[in-house]
């Protein structure tokens, strides 16, 4: 489990630059499958079946920054793409293509609400020219985060959604007989406004969408409040700030899991969203559910996820897609 | 229009929970329209057919799902944490009865701490979400088999008279609802030359999915939506509510289509329906914004009744407006099938 | 007379006729003479063997509202009557004076709050109630200056013996007084009074206890009980469940030391679930009663009510049965009391 992860959530690949995720995957897809890539970069897997067409849905990119403008001394400034915290950009460092390094720093760190308008990247370039040289305006980073074992946890950047992306992985390496029309969708741009599992819904027209991505937990001090516990098992998604699930599909999960004996344990999020809000609303409208991995420090270089929720989340994604609907 | 509000006011269906009352509403549909179906995501539809075949179709559309709350935790004293579906607002909380859908009915109230235990500026704050739970009278050990995590949670608020106005939760926005249904009544007795369909729909309150993809299910050539607007109270401040009691409120502005409107307003006044405008610069945050932009687009008309106390248990609302709301529904749809030319 | 009877009775300090009416033709067989005094108080009175006084009280009157003003487009300006916490009030449902006019109280929508608006709490004194008047002319036909107005909240058994209702405080100790009248034999003469106006500052107890100057005084109460979500363990005050809580010391009253062993003493007899009431803080009607003439060996019983002064008070079903047989127990045996 862990080599494939740690090489997944090493790859950097923020929203509209997911290229080399998609040889990553491309790579690792049974030979058996079929394989389209649609206009946004979408990498969709297509396992034949006579019976309801079932889409999966993780999301390649991941959060990071983008150069707006190079100062006289060689500073980046930059704004976020998606969602970056001003608490977690503060002293990270980030990476560019060609793997330049930068470090994220202000001026006075003691300033009260500090925007990331603040902020500006310390590349270490001598003045203006160099530094429009390696990291002209434009360019995308996204945030080092190396990846670790703790305890019975995995750490890393990126683990949004690089946990989930391994789920469909693991399920089309595991994948046995199945009825199910199966369409296992690695989409970008989620987080940038579900762009990627949107259009690939269109296209596809499912009659289920279950989204794969992370959520928060519940079980820090004086953090969220809500329900989700690492190592609580798979969530099976309630609600978002997005979607309410719909209330077949989360029977479905709930069922599968049961039938199974996958410890499952339910999400109710107050913010933020995945893939699943973006697939409901397609045409005329698709039932649509997720599987989330319980993550804490979401959209930090040290997100944190359990082995054993991966695993159960795996197994309840095979077992759903197995399942004769 | 008494007995079909208080029918309309006590179903199920708090936001992404309508299956809980979708049953029930598809037999209030059965009862007057034809061809009533309900789709994957809980949208009602029925239809009143003119027989003429690939006739025009105007959708007239009013949402169903109601504010309320969704089970969030469950602590060791079996106190219940929850998160809100729709706009609650947190204010109105405290002292309110509720009903946990799990297993079984749940009843439960929504206290708050003593003002003892509360320092002095905790006692001049509002009650966040966060601050409040639900007392079931049940320990978590009791509660484990009755209710879960991710139950929806219903607020208690009994329809009401007083007045000419009603008072009921969630009327929002089922008086909408109920304006279509009195619409039909008069459209039914008409020669018709486009279809109707009338749809309730699912979600609004979440982000107007239901409407979104209903209009790309009956892809209609026209939509009438209704929904709710703020209603004049004392608190409220003059130009951003609509006075109650006196009609019903045409909404102007980029979401609505120019032709048809100035159009309406013509029928309205010829026809003495007593109306008030209402200017929206934006999104008029109505299922009409999403609507509007289905498919290669949709003209988008947007008839709102004004409501005292929106997204509260004490929902007020003019039984007159909603009455001009369903004439002035009506006499537009029979202007257009006079009129012809829905289709170009 | 059952407590859901009691409970759905409007009877705002002031404002105490129906529920005197109701509580004197309940009471009336099982006593040797029922009087109303002038403040408004019911003073039922039982002859005693032992030429001695206990009077045990039990106010009649609840926490509410009184119309103070009707504005141009038909909405009513109030007070609130009693200690009511503004927070719970907006989105309530009220019944307006004797025609029990029904009425919300009203909130603008919150969407057209501003932020700062959401952060803090609407004062009472800004609120208003909607009775779907359309004009002043119109709401005054249905109301007047001066009607009481309460909550209108429904009787509810829930969960594990709750029970929700209005106005809890003090129809739990009305309940138990009357239940006293109907079942004890008490050695003293004993005086049952159910007061009037004990939440605007304890106005009917001051006049009762002037005019009965009891050696004993015996309150029945219902009190504050904190064990609500997030609550600090030690600020509980009292507990939901554990039974009738019996006061040490109050802002207005101390306890006499031996009337209080003396009730642990017969809860524990009678296997009656007891607790202290953990705080200094409060006060009821015990404070008048120990002060008043030569002065009275005072205590108090009280069942905990969680939510207390709102439209759903929420009390535990045993804990008014054991309440109520502890006040039977206390007033057939007061004789054994030691003197102090």
């Amino acid at each position: 489990m862990t080599e494939q992860l740690k090489q997944l959530t090493q790859i950097n690949a923020p929203s509209g630059q997911e290229e080399e995720m998609r040889q990553f995957i491309r790579a690792h897809i049974p030979p058996a499958a079929e394989i389209k890539e649609d206009a946004l970069g979408n990498i969709i897997v297509h396992l034949r079946g006579t019976g309801k067409k079932m889409m999966f849905a993780a999301h390649m990119d991941e959060i990071g920054i983008m150069v707006t403008y190079v100062e006289d001394n060689g500073y980046l400034r930059f704004t976020n793409v998606g969602g970056v915290s001003t608490a977690n950009a503060l002293h990270s460092k980030v990476v560019f293509p060609g793997g330049i390094k930068g470090i994220i720093t202000t001026g006075d760190s003691k300033k009260k609400d500090l925007k990331l308008a603040d902020m500006y990247i310390d590349i270490g370039a001598k003045d203006k020219e160099e530094a429009e040289k390696l990291a002209p305006i434009g360019t995308t980073g996204v945030f080092c985060g190396a990846f670790d074992e703790i305890g019975g946890c995995v750490s890393s950047k990126a683990l949004d959604d690089r946990a989930g992306c391994y789920v469909l992985l693991e399920v089309l390496q595991q994948i046995g007989n199945h009825e199910n029309d199966l369409y296992f969708v690695f989409t970008v741009q989620e987080e940038i406004g579900l762009k990627g599992a949107k259009t690939a819904a269109y296209g596809i027209e499912p009659d289920i969408g279950i989204a794969v991505d992370v959520t928060m937990c519940g079980d820090g001090i004086d953090g969220e409040k809500m329900a989700v516990k690492l190592g609580g098992g798979a969530a099976i998604k309630v609600r978002d700030s997005g979607m309410i699930a719909h209330p077949a599909v989360r029977s479905l999960l709930v069922e599968t899991a049961r039938e199974h004996d996958i410890p499952f344990q339910f999400e109710v999020l107050s913010g933020g969203t995945t893939d699943a809000s973006g697939i409901q609303i397609t045409k005329n409208g698709t039932p649509a559910g997720a599987v989330s991995i319980p993550c804490r420090y979401i959209h930090s270089s040290v997100e944190l996820v359990n082995k054993e929720d991966l695993h159960s989340a795996v197994q309840l994604i095979r077992a759903v897609a197995e399942k004769t609907i | 229009m008494e007995g079909l509000l208080e029918k309309l006011c006590a179903l199920q269906g708090v936001s992404g929970f309508e299956k809980m009352g979708s049953h029930a509403l598809g037999d209030l549909f059965r009862a007057k329209l034809e061809d009533v179906w309900e789709d994957r995501l809980g949208n009602v539809f029925g239809y009143i057919r003119c027989g003429k075949p690939n006739a025009p179709c105007i959708l007239l559309e009013a949402h169903y799902d109601m504010i309320g709350l969704i089970v969030n935790q469950i602590d060791d004293s079996g106190f219940v944490t929850f998160v809100s579906s729709g706009g609650v607002d947190p204010r109105i909380l405290p002292g309110s009865e509720v009903t946990i859908c799990g297993r079984e009915q749940v009843y439960g109230v929504i206290g708050m701490k003593p003002p003892h235990i509360l320092s002095a500026a905790e006692q001049k704050k509002a009650m966040k979400m966060t601050d409040l739970a639900i007392d079931t009278g049940f320990s978590r050990e009791q509660l484990a088999e009755k209710i879960q995590v991710g139950d929806p949670v219903t607020l208690s608020g009994p329809l009401i008279f007083m007045h000419d106005m009603v008072c009921s939760r969630s009327l929002d926005d089922r008086a909408g609802l109920a304006s279509l249904f009195l619409a039909a009544e008069q459209l039914k007795r008409s020669r018709l030359q486009v279809d109707i369909c009338i749809q309730a729909a699912v979600c609004e309150e979440t982000g107007q999915q239901g409407a979104r993809c209903g209009a790309f299910a009956v892809n209609p050539d026209l939509a009438i939506v209704v929904d709710v607007t703020h209603g004049a109270t004392p608190d409220g401040k003059k130009d951003r509510t609509s006075p109650v009691g006196e009609g019903t409120v045409v909404c102007l502005g980029p979401n609505i289509h120019r032709k048809h409107a100035k159009q309406l307003l013509a029928v309205l006044e010829k026809q003495h329906i007593p109306y008030h405008i209402e200017v929206e610069e934006g999104n008029t945050g109505t299922d009409a914004w999403v609507v509007q932009v289905v498919r290669g687009g949709i003209p988008c008309l947007l008839l709102s009744i004004p409501l005292k106390y929106m997204h509260t248990t004490i929902e007020t609302i003019s039984k007159n407006d909603i009455q001009a709301t369903a004439d002035a529904i009506a006499a537009y749809v029979k202007f257009v099938s006079e009129q012809g030319g829905l289709r170009q | 007379m059952t407590l859901q009877e009691l409970t759905m009775l409007d009877g705002v300090s002031g404002d105490e006729e129906a529920v005197r009416a109701a509580i004197w033709k309940e009471i009336a067989p099982y006593c040797d003479s029922v009087r109303e005094d002038k403040a408004g108080n019911l003073i039922a009175f039982k002859k005693g063997k032992i030429p001695k006084k206990l009077m045990m009280c039990a106010h009649m009157d609840e926490v509410g509202f009184i119309v103070k003003g009707i504005t141009e487009e038909g909405y009513l300006k109030f007070a609130a009557v009693g200690g009511i916490d503004g927070r719970i009030l907006l989105g309530q449902r009220v019944r307006v004076g004797e025609k029990k006019v029904p009425g919300v109280i009203g909130i603008k929508a919150v969407h057209m709050t501003t932020p700062e608006e959401r952060k803090t709490c609407v004062k009472i004194a800004d609120m208003y109630m909607d009775i779907g008047a359309k004009d002043k002319e119109q709401a005054e036909q249905a109301v007047s200056l001066g009607d009481y107005a309460a909550f209108d909240s429904g009787y509810v058994a829930f969960g594990d013996h709750k029970i929700k209702a209005k106005a809890l405080d003090d129809r739990v100790g009305c309940l138990a007084l009357m239940q006293v009248l109907k079942e004890a034999n008490c050695p003293y003469d004993l005086y049952a009074v159910f007061t009037v106006q004990e939440e605007v500052g304890v106005r009917g107890a001051t006049v009762a206890a002037y005019q009965v100057q009891p050696d004993v005084g015996i309150v029945l109460e219902g009190t504050v009980c904190a064990d609500t979500y997030e609550a600090p363990e030690h600020l509980h005050v009292t507990t939901l469940g554990k039974g009738p809580a019996f006061s040490l010391i109050e802002r207005t009253s101390k306890s006499d030391k031996t009337l209080v062993d003396f009730l642990v003493q017969t809860a524990e007899k009678y296997n009656i679930p007891w607790q202290f009431k953990r705080t200094g803080a409060g006060g009821n009607e015990a404070g008048v009663l120990q002060q008043t003439g030569c002065g009275a060996q005072t205590a108090v019983i009280s069942v905990p009510c969680r939510y207390i002064h709102s439209s759903v008070s929420v009390a535990d079903e045993r804990d008014i049965a054991a309440a109520t047989r502890l006040a039977v127990k206390v007033a057939e045996t007061i004789d054994e009391v030691r003197e102090a």
